[in-house]
């Protein structure tokens, strides 16, 4: 029985489908090479904020210190600073943040923002001790928010789930995904 | 209606609704219809297809129970829907004796002079539930707990 149809590949044919698949590679490397590219960019501002989440909470460590000696201008000035930091930190990183990470980072700024508001009433009026220390602990706790968010930017990528490629999900499909099976011993 | 009357208006009621809004979860909350789960910075309760809700607390107070500092209501999609700050400070403010001109800024201030800011208050009133909750229900399990020896 003859087959209704037939195809010749001519020379010119197989020239054009070896171009046409040397494209689709191209068109995918470049795609991983820009998810790369993306990836770098990323990894590069997480580090940046952590080291700035970092440096604020070691700064309101400092804060800390200074109300505890009763250094109220300086502990004044300190404060004011940290507010304009934090109000930058949130413009500059707030997009790197996860949701559960700004209302941590909004506690922080809370925080911050009480101490401010009492230490400038302390210049005025010299506050009791359990004051002061009230102060101190508001200190404490926006350090510690502060240092969270920073752990938490710095985590090392081994520690999440690994994002798998279309090529290698398809590949372990195909194998039955038998090599990331559990051993069972 | 004038624009700054519209926004004073506005102004003065919109702390109403928050509160109607922080009164209606802690009446579900009452009733158990939110669970809340204890985090790691404090409570959060997610209410499926509608709202998450999230307490801060404080890590550290030198007060015996947990003071809580954020307390945020997201709907489903992450946006934010109310966002309330404990800014309480360490000192108490001075009291002024100044004539007041404005008339917001005495109403403002009878407010504040009353008992605080109302929203605060409906929060943290929410706040002690939870943590009345989870004290007794934890105290309730180990008893069970202890019932199974």
């Amino acid at each position: 029985m003859n087959s209704p149809w037939s195809i010749t590949l001519g020379w010119r044919d197989i020239l054009n489908l070896a171009l046409g698949a040397l494209a689709i590679y191209q068109f995918f490397r470049n795609r991983r090479t820009e998810t790369t590219c993306n990836d770098v960019i990323k990894r590069q501002a997480t580090q940046s904020a952590a080291h700035g989440f970092a440096e604020m909470a070691r700064t309101a460590y400092d804060l800390e210190t200074w109300i505890g000696k009763n250094e109220w201008d300086r502990s004044l000035e300190l404060a004011k600073r940290m507010m304009v930091s934090l109000a930058e930190i949130s413009g500059a990183w707030s997009v790197i943040l996860e949701t559960s990470d700004a209302d941590i980072f909004g506690a922080a700024r809370s925080e911050i923002s009480s101490v401010e508001k009492s230490v400038s009433l302390a210049m005025q009026n010299a506050p009791t001790p359990q004051q002061t220390e009230e102060m101190r602990q508001q200190c404490i706790n926006a350090a510690t928010y502060l240092a969270q968010t920073a752990g938490r930017l710095k985590r090392p990528d081994e520690i999440r789930a690994p994002e798998k490629g279309i090529f290698r999900t398809v590949m372990e499909r195909i194998r039955g995904n038998r090599r990331y099976e559990p051993e069972h011993q | 209606m004038s624009q700054s009357t519209s926004e004073i208006l506005s102004y003065f009621l919109a702390p109403d609704r928050k509160i109607a809004l922080v009164k209606k979860i802690t009446e579900k909350t009452r009733e158990g219809k939110i669970a809340w789960q204890k985090a790691t910075n404090g409570f959060a309760a997610y209410i499926p297809g509608k709202l998450k809700l999230v307490f801060i607390e404080a890590p550290f107070s030198i007060l015996s129970t947990p003071r809580w500092v954020v307390f945020v209501v997201r709907d489903d999609a992450d946006n934010e829907i109310l966002k309330v700050d404990n800014s309480t400070t360490a000192l108490p403010a001075p009291k002024s004796t100044e004539a007041r001109e404005d008339k917001t800024n005495a109403l403002l201030a009878g407010l504040i002079a009353l008992g605080g800011d109302p929203v605060v208050n409906a929060v943290t009133d929410l706040h002690n539930l939870i943590l009345s909750q989870q004290t007794k229900g934890g105290i309730e399990r180990a008893i069970d707990l202890l019932d199974t020896i």
